[in-house]
């Protein structure tokens, strides 16, 4: 018996919630032991934030001591309650997961919400070893959590007789759910009835299989439910534990499941028959082996799971140790399984938007002109017209049958003549803006701006185009690096004089170009003038400008720029570059080019590492209590008087005197490498502290 | 006695009166000061920051022709168009030329730096000392100056938390984009269960106005997403109001600058604090008390518009 509330927050509070459900579960099993516990749940219409408020409200009312403050990653609504409440995060798998795990999109800042109650909270439990695998792909953990099973509800009694269906599927006609499985499976048995509880949904409508009947799971009773069949299938892609499993079980079904979803380290008894991952064929033999034998009674399963539950309720609040294992721990194959599960998703859900199919689907709805005029068709009409001393291929000849379908369409469209009119030059490299030395600066809007980076490359007009040739080469022929290539790549040229000034640049270019180019993330200039560098990145706030200095006679201002790449001597004093890349020789650019770009991607986790590391300066609670939303770094300095000054050079000089540790995200230190690499090399550091306030960094300042 | 100068402040638009309150401030000290402003702001602005200001008609004419001629000091603030700056030295080569910046680099409407390109021979630049100085880096730091007199009106026992708050749209900008979801939603939160109650005109109002519905007020919540802070946290001081933003270490040191070196007392709030800040604030009178006095007290102390023109004498002084 423990003196104490123990708290759950319900931010879903739906009926078909397995959170929900497992909070009434756990309290239930909880008041049961005498652990008086209370559930904050989400109340009907009340948003997430107003939730997490009165979450922090209620609590701060109240007055018995709090053993713990339980509540799921996902939505993070613990993310108002102090840190010195006892917070338990549980592993229920957030939605950013379960949208990771399937190959879609997530959100990254609610994983970055997540991620602080995760590292913030004074306990944090998995439901299985199976959630704690696959959250390592999105989350960070400081310590391996305690991993104990969710509860089963009560075991129900099961009469032996007839059922309507040989087994049941239970769940959302969802992806995650194994809907691909089923489907197999149905086809797979045509003898085997099968049972579909779902919500309603459109798939109902699919129901194209005489041996499937679908029943509304949302109007139903559980006992009605389980009551359908002796067989529950649980085919899901992935489950940190699966409620329909312990429900099943509780009401005496046999289930067949995957060896890697949560639940199936619950027990190792033949009331769960557990598949090797994605073994369809396998899958197919246990369902046909299982409708031939009784079902075995589940009740001491049921309270083995319950009981090694409490046990890791005691386990998390009174600390007691344990001397058996609440889970089975999966073997290599199966954690090396889950460990690739998301990374193979994130592959296929590449491959499935990279499909040419589907882009070039999307292109013809989204802009129908640009998807005929980069058409196979039209580039081969093209070329005949422009290059009359090549050999007079037949069309037939060079496009295969779909493309004739398209060119076929296509000759009956009327399409403008100067569409067609394209110039060698222009063919050859597919100008995105040209700079001219007089009159308006335009810049199209990005074509349909791709996921990632968009990146552009500016030579000066007079430049040498065999150079300017080897270097948007040299850009392409990186297979695993897109981003330069010659289909994403914005290449355009210019003419501005060295005697015009920023300002007057500026000018020329209106509010909607300017929004347009500040759409661009890397702009590498070959060769520019500091007046074009400095007013690029004047028009925007977050676009890189990166100067590829080739040429002795181009001045440098290192201010102006983000990042210099150059093979010649530096004239100004190289402390002020922010990130300064020396070549030995031209054609090394495009790597150059590459590393910028990567050294500038999103960090993911963006750690915090300190500059010289090896002075013990922070320690590790400045790392977990670091605020990695609001800060990009933590000073320490020297606790001293506050002197006057004149101006911020003034106060840097002094200032730099009194800082004793730096720690930066990872970020920020490769948007600064040269001046970082300076620093541990014994450098002051004044020029980071000036370039990083003066664009804009923020930093934690300490006092010691 | 420092010594005592004839001044001419000159701005393009009014920038929200700032140059005609370092005048007024000015004259308070001793000096012959007086703010000329080439335009008015147009459409809902229309009026709201000139009372101090000379704009030239047919009778100011003469007036700041006889200011600028007269002039010991030209103090041009953010930028001015080429004809008048050939119209003042045609007019006055004697006078000490000074420039002052008070929007920052990389944002809407003044990107660089102008004095480069206005063509008059500046001898000091300056800064207006909140975020901008880390952005020019190489002018010196004067604050902007507030005219009000301080006042509080401490919460009483029983009093709902009065909280003046604009909810602002997002715009692009480092430091111009002010807006934070987690801000307007702690509000709106807090205002449905009743613990707070929100002060905010729906439409402009004057400058005046706005300070006599803060000085009702306990807390003044500024931006709470860029890491500085604006005048609205300032004016929060002079109304004995609790300021809250996001101010960093080194927005609150330059600005501890005209202050002796004490910081100033604005609460720290983000995204992920702002609701339990402002809760804890609503439960808590005498904490909201006790915060509203310290920055009274500051704002008393450190902030009158005398001690605040005492910084630009000495700037004009090294000269």
């Amino acid at each position: 018996m423990n003196n104490g509330i123990y708290i759950f927050l319900d931010p879903f509070h739906r009926k078909d919630s397995g959170v929900s459900t497992y909070t009434i579960l756990s309290a239930k099993i909880l008041e049961d032991n005498l652990i008086n516990t209370l559930i904050i749940k989400l109340k009907h219409n009340e948003t997430i934030e107003s939730f997490r408020l009165r979450a922090l409200l209620e609590i701060t009312k109240i007055k018995q001591t709090i053993l713990c403050i339980e509540a799921p990653e996902s939505l993070a609504s613990t993310s108002l309650l102090p840190s010195d409440y006892p917070i338990h995060i549980r592993l229920h798998c957030s939605r950013s997961l379960g949208a990771f795990v399937q190959g879609e999109e997530y959100n990254p800042k609610e994983v970055e919400r997540e991620q602080k109650e995760i590292l913030r909270a004074k306990y944090v439990s998995s439901p299985s070893w199976a959630a704690y695998f696959v959250s390592l792909s999105l989350f960070k953990f400081y310590s391996i959590p305690l991993c104990y099973p969710n509860p089963a509800p009560p075991y129900q009694k099961r009469k032996i007789e007839p059922r309507k269906h040989d087994l049941i599927f239970v769940g959302r006609l969802h992806k995650l759910k194994g809907t691909g499985y089923l489907n197999k499976l149905i086809e797979g048995l045509p003898n085997i009835s099968f049972g579909v509880v779902a919500p309603i949904s459109k798939e109902w409508g699919n129901a194209k299989h005489n041996n499937v009947t679908y029943y509304d799971g949302i109007n139903l009773e559980k006992k009605s439910i389980y009551e359908l069949a002796d067989i529950v299938i649980v085919p899901s892609i992935f489950e940190t534990s699966s409620m329909v499993i312990l429900e099943a079980l509780s009401y005496g079904c046999k289930v067949i499941t995957w060896e890697h979803l949560g639940a199936s380290e619950y027990t190792n008894e033949k009331n769960l028959i557990k598949i090797q991952p994605e073994n369809v064929k396998n899958f197919t033999n246990a369902i046909n082996f299982a409708c031939k034998a009784p079902n075995p009674i589940s009740v001491d399963v049921i309270n083995h799971i319950n009981a090694n539950f409490l046990e890791g309720i005691k386990k998390l609040i009174n600390g007691k140790s344990i001397t058996y294992p609440l889970l089975i721990k999966p073997n290599t194959e199966i954690e090396l399984y889950l460990r690739n599960l998301v990374i193979n998703s994130g592959k296929k859900m590449n491959k499935q938007t990279n499909s040419p199919l589907v882009r070039k689907t999307k292109k013809f709805f989204n802009n129908p002109k640009a998807f005929f005029k980069d058409s196979v068709g039209i580039k081969l009409l093209t070329n005949k017209k422009t290059n009359t001393k090549g050999p007079e291929l037949s069309l037939s000849a060079r496009v295969s049958e779909t493309d004739k379908e398209q060119l076929n369409s296509l000759e009956k469209m009327v399409l403008p003549t100067s569409s067609l009119v394209i110039t060698e030059q222009n063919e050859k490299r597919k100008l995105y803006c040209s700079i001219h030395n007089s009159g308006r600066i335009e810049f199209p809007a990005p074509p349909g701006k791709p996921k990632g980076y968009v990146t552009s490359f500016l030579y000066s007009k007079e430049e040498d185009q065999n150079v300017v040739d080897d270097i948007l080469t040299g850009m392409a022929n990186f297979i695993d690096f897109s981003y330069i290539n010659k289909d994403r790549l914005l290449v355009g040229d210019f003419e501005v004089s060295s005697e015009e000034s920023t300002l007057s640049i500026i000018n020329r270019i209106d509010f909607k170009n300017k929004t347009n180019f500040s759409m661009i993330n890397f702009i590498f200039l070959l060769n520019a003038p500091t007046s074009l560098c400095e007013a690029l990145r004047s028009i925007g706030t977050e676009q890189r400008v990166i100067l590829i200095q080739t040429n002795d006679n181009i001045d440098v201002s290192l201010q102006s720029i983000d990042a210099l790449i150059t093979n010649q001597c530096i004239k100004e004093n190289t402390s002020a570059a922010r990130r300064i890349i020396h070549l030995e020789s031209l054609l090394n650019i495009p790597q150059a080019v590459r590393r910028i770009i990567q050294e500038n991607g999103v960090k993911s986790p963006d750690m915090l590492l300190a500059l010289n590391p090896e002075v013990e300066i922070f320690n590790k609670e400045d790392f977990i209590n670091f605020d990695y939303k609001n800060y990009d770094g933590i000073l320490k300095i020297n606790k001293s008087e506050n002197k006057r000054f004149t101006t911020m050079l003034d106060f840097y000089s002094n200032f730099s005197t009194e800082i004793v540790g730096i720690a930066m995200k990872e970020s920020a230190y490769m948007r600064y490498k040269s001046l970082c690499e300076d620093i541990e090399h014994g450098a002051s550091t004044q020029k980071l502290i000036e370039m990083c306030l003066t664009d804009g960094m923020i930093f934690d300042v300490k006092e010691i | 006695m420092s010594k005592k100068y004839k001044i001419a402040h000159i701005s393009q638009t009014p920038l929200v009166a700032a140059p005609s309150k370092i005048a007024y401030a000015q004259r308070l000290a001793g000096h012959s000061s007086v703010a000329i402003a080439l335009k008015d702001y147009p459409s809902t602005l229309q009026g709201m920051f000139v009372e101090d200001f000379l704009i030239e008609n047919e009778f100011t004419k003469p007036l700041i022709e006889k200011a600028i001629y007269s002039a010991d000091i030209i103090h041009i603030h953010n930028d001015i168009p080429p004809e008048w700056a050939k119209r003042l030295l045609e007019t006055n080569q004697r006078a000490k030329y000074v420039y002052q910046v008070h929007s920052p680099l990389r944002e809407g409407p003044l990107y660089v730096p102008r004095h480069q390109s206005i063509d008059l021979p500046f001898v000091l630049k300056f800064v207006v000392g909140q975020f901008q100085p880390r952005i020019h880096v190489d002018h010196i730091v004067v604050p902007n100056i507030f005219l009000d007199i301080p006042s509080i009106e401490p919460r009483k026992e029983g009093e709902k938390l009065r909280v003046m708050f604009s909810p602002t749209h997002r715009r692009p900008g480092r430091w111009n984009n002010k807006h934070t979801d987690e801000l307007d939603s702690a509000v709106n939160a807090l205002v449905a269960l009743g613990k707070i109650e929100i002060v905010m005109p729906e439409n402009p109002v004057s400058p005046k106005i706005l300070m006599s519905a803060r000085r009702t007020c306990h807390v003044s919540i500024d931006e709470i997403a860029t890491g500085g802070f604006h005048q609205v946290s300032i004016e929060g001081l002079a109304a004995g109001n609790i300021s809250i933003n996001k101010a960093d270490y080194f927005s609150k040191r330059v600005f501890s600058n005209f202050s002796s070196g004490i910081m100033p007392p604005f609460l720290y709030a983000d995204g992920s604090t702002i609701s339990s800040v402002l809760n804890r604030l609503a439960d808590n009178v005498d904490e909201t008390v006790k915060r509203q006095y310290e920055s009274f007290e500051y704002f008393k102390t450190h902030l009158t518009p005398i001690k605040m023109a005492g910084i630009f004498d000495e700037a004009y002084e090294s000269i």
